[in-house]
């Protein structure tokens, strides 16, 4: 599918004829990557798409107030990574249960072949970033898996590069304990 | 797939990490993708996008009974003008205060007999009947006369 530029899909989606079909452009247009941070972050495949589909309805009700000098894909990310905040917090308080115990909910999509292809090191590792508190995880998820620059994430997050340098440093470490302790045993 | 600058201090700090190849390893279900941009839209509403001057109008709306009201106790409390008017600028007290300046100001000059014959005479005591035919027999008034001069 050939790329659209910010200009040309918001140009698009304010003309009142053409609102749904730009709209319809933008998702397809950026579908696949949220796809890939949402699923990291909530791992079940259809939590992942109803988080997505609230993400697109937020963009869809937002996009008239979004401000141009901000990226566009900076800010459904930024839908994204809240709704994936908000999801996990509501999953803890549903559950009335400790981080544990969500943990270990989320894993089960691990051990699902038609869900995960990964190898048990790929696995550990999922696990291993399940441990970790939702906005450290979002923030390690970004830049080891997704390779967003810090500036990026810091758009996204709406915190300062050096406490994203930080947290990512905490989590890299928390990790590789997790992983040498996983393989010790 | 390419790392970051920041992975050679990652290679350092977390060796295991490094070497788990960091492709993704979730299945994302089968037309996913080509099924998901249409149930997005299927959510959508289709109702036709708010205009601008709408919530601008829904405000003129709710302020207009307040201005009535306004208007209406205006109206209701303004100065009716079949009622005789005061003096403009003049309150009650102001009113009083410039008429014993005016008084001061005309009796200025007079002298104490002229003021005299100014104060009010003071009114004679009512007389009963009895006193008043006592006082016509002594002076020697014809009552038919008094009357008829009535």
């Amino acid at each position: 599918m050939a790329e659209f530029s910010d200009r040309e899909l918001l140009d698009l989606f304010r003309q009142e004829g053409s609102r749904h079909y730009a709209f319809n452009l933008l998702v397809r247009q950026y579908q696949g990557r949220l796809y890939a941070f949402v699923r990291r972050m909530v791992t079940d495949p259809d939590e992942s798409k109803d988080v997505l589909q609230n993400v697109f309805l937020k963009a869809w009700n937002g996009l008239d107030r979004f401000r141009e000098d901000a990226q566009l894909y900076s800010w459904l990310y930024r839908i994204a990574h809240n709704e994936c905040i908000t999801h996990l917090k509501r999953l803890r308080r549903g559950l009335f249960v400790s981080q544990d115990h969500v943990i270990e909910r989320l894993s089960t999509t691990l051990d699902k072949s038609e869900h995960f292809t990964g190898d048990a090191i790929q696995a550990a590792l999922q696990r291993a970033v399940m441990t970790l508190p939702d906005k450290q995880r979002a923030v390690f998820t970004m830049k080891y898996f997704q390779e967003l620059k810090y500036e990026e994430i810091s758009a996204i997050t709406g915190t300062s590069v050096g406490a994203l340098k930080s947290s990512y440093h905490i989590a890299v470490r928390k990790i590789e304990d997790q992983l040498t302790r996983d393989r010790t045993k | 797939m390419e790392h970051a600058p920041e992975d050679d201090d990652l290679e350092r700090i977390a060796p295991m990490l490094s070497r788990i190849p960091r492709t993704d390893p979730f299945v994302v279900p089968e037309g996913f993708h080509d099924r998901f941009a249409q149930e997005v839209q299927g959510r959508l509403p289709r109702t036709a996008r708010t205009p601008v001057w709408r919530p601008w109008l829904l405000r003129t709306a709710m302020a207009l009974p307040v201005a009535a009201l306004l208007v209406t106790g205006w109206w209701m409390l303004r100065p009716n003008p079949t009622e005789p008017q005061k003096a403009p600028g003049l309150d009650a007290a102001s009113a009083d205060l410039a008429e014993v300046v005016w008084e001061e100001d005309l009796l200025q000059g007079l002298t104490d007999e002229e003021l005299a014959a100014l104060s009010p005479v003071p009114e004679a005591p009512a007389l009963s009947v009895e006193e008043l035919a006592d006082y016509y027999e002594l002076t020697g008034t014809d009552l038919t006369d008094l009357i008829e001069s009535l």
